[in-house]
């Protein structure tokens, strides 16, 4: 009798502690004096990113005055996956917001789990074709559109000019007359001297999405793929003889002393490494290397002329209940003002091409390289729901080429642990 | 001497309070102070080891949680075939068989050198003692920069005493053992705190008498000290085993369980299966299977203990 009463006690005291717990963090799409109210989750980027949110999103509520408006939430996005980790744990207790931005590659896994909602009936034809054909990739999953974001993004051989010259080297400056791995492995063999590396490639970010973004390249420039066009499987494809072949060309690389996995994160800024592979995003942070004398070049290509894409854009959850309000705060968050103001404070490339006429600076050297690039080699990361399994076990397998592994063995694996994630997806 | 006979209080009974009330009333009140506590275990830690349990015979996938099906052991059977968690299972065993009793050494070596009465001797046992204070994520932080195998400070100390350059974190063979010792410098101190404890309990008459007896320092340390410290030798070695399995922070911060899964630990491989990967029946079931080889040790551990102190 006794136990059974501290039971309910028990129970009683549990239950309404997990009902405090239930707040209302999440879609709220109600309406207070007409005003449509929405929730907005961004990732904490560079504080120039953050304050840019904050201010468009304050312009919006004021364009939509009395209609909608909106309420941003920034989010820290940390190391690894904190940000991940927040958008997982509210989609399973119904507390996610009405908007919420998320990286290019995982839109595949969010549509596929039901977290996001299509746009497709909120967006205009004429208005997805100014987009760049990249980041419409990126936000369709199943032929539906479900993310639209404000910025690219693109991986350039950047160079200093003055070791190059000592060289003899001359980088190329237009798309026709690109290395070719062959030729950029001489280049970073000559340029391999005294303290100096030819080549630094970031391995130093560790095994995270850098490694898939910059490695899948390969791989794609080679005729690889990473699963079949279908996206339906991944076995023969990321383990294929072209992939693997890709793979050896990384491992050949390290294995002739160009770059090392311990490059330092500003090896190329202080002059110990002579070109780097490294995101268009670093060009804001040059400006604190006096002495640097940089320039850039095209992505180098086996087969096919490719280059890296893919950012942070913005969907509608699923859990909203004003669907279409906060598919005008996706459309405003990626119209051709929000592109151009982003990319003009984080540097990065626009996601739309008419944006570039408004930017002069993207047709001339250098960042002709990088508009080139998006408008005309760009590939996005495939959006499958397996794609967290996917980016982790190609990553380790970059990670092991570098480290000069068994290509095919490690290959072999990430093949098998994404085909079994991809298992759990059929229907 | 005859026992005092026990006064009833049926001469002066209480007016108001019957012995059964008081004794009901007594076991309400302890059960007011003892609720919160038990309520809290059982949401935060019962509760999820239940569910756990239950979760790792599903295949319950974080964000699909209503298509979650009944697996039966098929996570099991695939553990039994998965080479990461061998690996996962290896490295943290490793991990503890080097910490526990290097560390426990370690801490009673500096317990015994901190225990002298010299001039100025707190600033040492502060300073040991320090890095347990410090939240482990920046400690491992700090560590990533030391052992930075271009322009780390570990590599430049080498590099004086002519040995290295070594590659540290960036190897598969070395990044364990460079987050063993570096566990090691960082949980010392702690251990190192309670041994000074206890060794501040032994009498000092009975060094005065060994040294009456001319023993020297080391048979004063093997027949006095030792002795006197020994429950707290055993307390020592179960919390830093216990801990030592827990392993997670550093591979989390330093490597993310790499290079090639060289340094990744149990605890890291259920956080990765279950947020990164989102596939919460397969990571609890590797919980569990982790929660039954604890068990199993405490178990062994305890049995070997209770011979020893008869």
């Amino acid at each position: 009798m006794k136990k059974g009463l501290l039971l309910l006690f028990c129970l009683v005291l549990a239950l309404s502690m997990s009902a405090c717990s239930n707040d209302n963090q999440g879609a709220s799409g109600t309406e207070k004096n007409g005003e449509v109210q929405l929730k907005m989750w961004a990732h904490q980027g560079q504080p120039k990113e953050v304050d840019f949110y904050k201010k468009r999103i304050e312009e919006f509520n004021k364009a939509h005055k009395g209609k909608i408006h909106v309420k941003l939430d920034i989010i820290p996005s940390g190391a690894g996956h904190a940000y991940e980790d927040k958008i997982n744990a509210a989609a399973t207790s119904n507390g996610l917001p009405d908007v919420l931005d998320m990286d290019g590659p995982f839109v595949g896994n969010y549509a596929a789990t039901g977290i996001l909602a299509p746009i497709d009936d909120y967006v205009e034809k004429k208005d997805k074709q100014d987009f760049a054909k990249s980041i419409i990739q990126q936000g369709t999953y199943d032929s539906k559109l479900y993310a639209l974001g404000a910025m690219e993004s693109s991986i350039v051989v950047f160079y200093n000019k003055k070791l190059l010259k000592e060289a003899g080297i001359n980088a190329p400056e237009s798309l026709d007359k690109a290395w070719t791995w062959d030729q950029f492995m001489d280049a970073s063999k000559k340029l391999t001297k005294n303290n100096v590396r030819g080549l630094t490639m970031h391995m130093d970010n560790g095994v995270g999405e850098w490694l898939t973004y910059m490695g899948s390249v390969f791989v794609w420039s080679n005729g690889g793929l990473l699963l079949n066009k279908d996206r339906t499987k991944a076995d023969g494809y990321v383990n294929g003889p072209k992939s693997i072949e890709a793979m050896n060309y990384v491992k050949d690389l390290f294995k002739s002393k160009v770059v090392s996995v311990s490059n330092g994160p500003t090896d190329f800024e202080e002059g110990k490494a002579a070109m780097m592979l490294g995101g268009v995003w670093l060009i804001p942070g040059f400006e604190e290397y006096k002495n640097l004398d940089w320039g850039m070049t095209y992505f180098p290509y086996s087969k096919k002329k490719t280059s890296p894409s893919g950012s942070w854009a913005f969907g509608v959850s699923s859990q909203s209940k004003q669907p279409k309000e906060a598919a005008e705060v996706v459309k405003w968050m990626s119209n051709k003002d929000s592109v151009v103001e982003i990319s003009k404070i984080t540097g990065m490339p626009p996601a739309r091409e008419s944006a570039f006429k408004e930017l002069p600076e993207y047709d001339k050297l250098p960042k002709k390289i990088i508009k080139d690039q998006v408008l005309n080699t760009a590939k996005a990361r495939p959006a499958t729901p397996a794609y967290p399994v996917l980016t982790a076990k190609f990553a380790e397998a970059f990670q092991a080429a570098a480290l000069g592994q068994d290509v095919k063995k490690e290959l072999d694996k990430a093949a098998k642990d994404t085909d079994r994630e991809l298992e759990r997806f059929k229907k | 001497m005859e026992p005092v006979p026990q006064k009833t209080n049926v001469d002066h009974p209480l007016p108001t309070v019957s012995p059964k009330q008081r004794k009901r009333k007594n076991l309400f009140a302890s059960y007011g102070f003892v609720g919160p506590a038990m309520i809290l275990l059982f949401v935060f830690l019962i509760l999820p080891a239940i569910l756990a349990l239950y979760y790792s015979f599903t295949n319950y996938y974080l964000l699909t949680p209503e298509k979650m099906k009944f697996v039966g052991m098929e996570n099991y059977k695939r553990l039994a075939e998965d080479d990461i968690f061998l690996k996962s299972l290896g490295n943290t065993a490793l991990f503890v068989v080097i910490v526990v009793p290097v560390q426990t050494l370690v801490a009673l070596a500096l317990a015994l050198l901190v225990n002298q009465k010299v001039r100025g001797i707190k600033f040492f046992r502060m300073a040991f003692f320090a890095p347990v204070v410090t939240s482990m994520v920046i400690v491992s932080i700090l560590w990533t920069f030391i052992y930075n195998p271009d322009n780390g400070l570990a590599n430049s100390i080498l590099n004086i005493v002519g040995i290295g350059p070594f590659q540290f974190l960036t190897d598969k063979d070395q990044a364990m053992y460079s987050i063993i010792f570096m566990s090691i410098w960082q949980g010392a101190g702690y251990q190192m705190m309670i041994f000074l404890a206890g060794l501040q309990e032994i009498p000092d008459h009975l060094y005065e008498a060994a040294s009456i007896d001319g023993a020297n320092a080391w048979q004063k340390l093997i027949n006095i000290t030792i002795p006197g410290i020994r429950n707290i030798l055993v307390f020592i070695a179960i919390v830093t085993m216990i801990a030592a399995t827990k392993l997670f922070i550093q591979p989390f911060v330093m490597t993310q369980g790499g290079p090639l899964d060289s340094t990744k630990t149990l605890v890291y491989m259920v956080y990765e299966t279950g947020f990164k990967f989102r596939d919460v029946g397969y990571s609890s079931a590797i919980a569990i299977l982790f929660f039954v080889i604890v068990l199993v040790i405490s178990i062994l551990q305890r049995k070997f203990i209770k011979e020893s102190t008869e």
